[in-house]
């Protein structure tokens, strides 16, 4: 198998497994529709409120919705000696880490993708000709917290209070990522003109390919030590 | 005698401030089965991991059929690394493939062989690890045994020259654990392949092993045949071969 095939074959494998259990997804998706559920019936708001609140209130569901599939991303693999399996065979680290980056990014993009109308519908706001936008921020929040979070999940997997750990990690290091999409998604909200808030999207795009660029070389180390 | 197999020549492994191997040194054989025994959290499967190269050594030496693993690069490592095979103390079979899709995995990565080929080989593998039929069932659908044998089935799929068992009948009843100690020795008898496991199940060491070594604090302590081993002088062998829980190794 080439490079390209491994990261094809890894995802594929992760979203078969997942298609199956059900597991990951279903947790992460359940706990964002609390989330949802709690903060609109906590608030009474009117449209205006609703669009200050929801950028907020929708990248926290996200991202904590995201830590509980990206911590257990590495743990089947640990479990049944997969991940030993995997660093014996000549597999490039790289292309592990890219594998599993795309699967953690497709699991997140999914149940972010199910959660947005449901945040729409709930916060009753008029978003529907810009779509696009919101997928474009979507697309690179979300890049974002898995390119940090897949390269974090490796290095916590092995640590008993990997539960603990792996959000004491990643939070910090991702809140560009999260004041760059709160502040791109309520600027799209607020119906704003793309030059007002174009630098909050590439500040996504520029952590998206440095961090991506960064766990890609680093994973090999984390994996190996 | 020729070249050995392996050699760990007074290895040293911290991981922090907690030392596990000590200047541990072993010789193995080619074409014979080493056992190593000792407590759990020891570090007989450190032992292993410097063996496949997947971990280095602080100090000392690991050397693979005339090769110290220290002063290959990853592409000569990946090369001798096509000499092992490893039966995973998990069976580590991926949840997502198919019986023979596990057991081909290694000559997907490792070959040009086309799926019918592997597909064709996996079978063959199985049925020499006595499985029938089976090459087309999930891993889910496959009791703790039938894992096991996958597993070898799977590490013997590259025809290596170095099997590796990491606790090969953990959690396995007795009857199916014997049955998997009888496929190891089988294997070795048809296949003349060197061996390695590690275990703390003494029924499974006596049964497979030419030699036994025991680690106790990181470096080993003894080594010799399971006649040797069982009857052996040294209060701590003997206390750990015989399940005591009276002796020198203290147990809190």
């Amino acid at each position: 198998m080439n490079f390209f095939s491994v990261i094809r074959w890894l995802a594929w494998k992760d979203l078969i497994s997942e298609m199956r259990s059900r597991e990951t997804i279903s947790s992460m998706f359940f706990f964002a529709l609390i989330v949802i559920l709690i903060f609109s019936f906590s608030f009474s708001m009117d449209q205006q409120t609703a669009k200050t609140l929801m950028p907020g209130i929708m990248w926290v569901a996200f991202v904590f919705t995201g830590i509980i599939g990206l911590g257990k991303s590495f743990l089947a693999e640990l479990q049944n000696d997969c991940l030993e399996n995997l660093q014996m065979n000549p597999i490039p680290r790289g292309a592990i880490y890219l594998g599993k980056l795309v699967s953690n990014f497709l699991f997140m993009l999914i149940v972010e993708l199910i959660l947005f109308p449901l945040f729409v519908i709930f916060f009753n706001l008029d978003v529907f000709d810009k779509l696009p936008l919101f997928v474009l921020i979507l697309i690179a929040g979300t890049l974002g917290v898995s390119a940090v979070g897949t390269l974090f999940s490796a290095m916590t997997v092995q640590i008993r209070a990997r539960e603990v750990m792996l959000p004491i990690l990643l939070l910090p290091l991702i809140v560009p990522v999260m004041i760059g999409a709160v502040e791109a998604t309520g600027s799209v909200l607020s119906g704003e003109s793309v030059t007002f808030y174009r630098h909050w999207i590439e500040l996504l795009v520029v952590f998206d390919i440095i961090f991506t660029i960064v766990s890609f070389w680093v994973f090999e180390f984390i994996l190996d030590h | 005698m020729g070249e050995p197999m392996i050699q760990l020549i007074d290895v040293y492994k911290s991981f922090g401030d907690n030392p596990v191997l000590r200047g541990a040194t072993l010789t193995i054989e080619r074409g014979e089965t080493m056992v190593i025994i000792g407590g759990s959290g020891t570090g007989k499967s450190v032992i292993l991991k410097h063996i496949i190269g997947l971990m280095k050594p602080d100090r000392g030496k690991v050397v693979v059929s005339g090769k110290d693993l220290a002063t290959l690069k990853e592409r000569a490592l990946d090369e001798l690394r096509k000499k092992f095979g490893m039966l995973f103390q998990g069976a580590a079979l991926f949840d997502s493939l198919s019986v023979w899709e596990n057991v081909g995995f290694s000559l997907r990565q490792q070959t040009h062989l086309s799926d019918r080929e592997i597909k064709q080989l996996a079978v063959e593998k199985l049925a020499g690890v006595g499985l029938r039929g089976v090459e087309d069932r999930m891993p889910a659908d496959l009791s703790g045994g039938m894992k096991k044998r996958v597993g070898l089935a799977r590490a013997l799929a590259m025809e290596p020259e170095i099997l590796l068992y990491d606790e090969p009948t953990t959690g396995l009843d007795p009857i199916m654990a014997d049955a998997i100690n009888e496929l190891i020795v089988e294997m070795k008898r048809r296949l003349k392949v060197t061996g390695v496991a590690i275990t703390h199940d003494m029924t499974s060491a006596y049964k497979i092993a030419d030699r036994i070594a025991m680690l106790y604090q990181g470096k080993i302590l003894q080594v010799g045949t399971p006649d040797a081993i069982k009857n052996s002088g040294n209060p701590i062998v003997h206390q750990f071969v015989t399940g005591s829980s009276v002796g020198p190794i203290k147990t809190v």
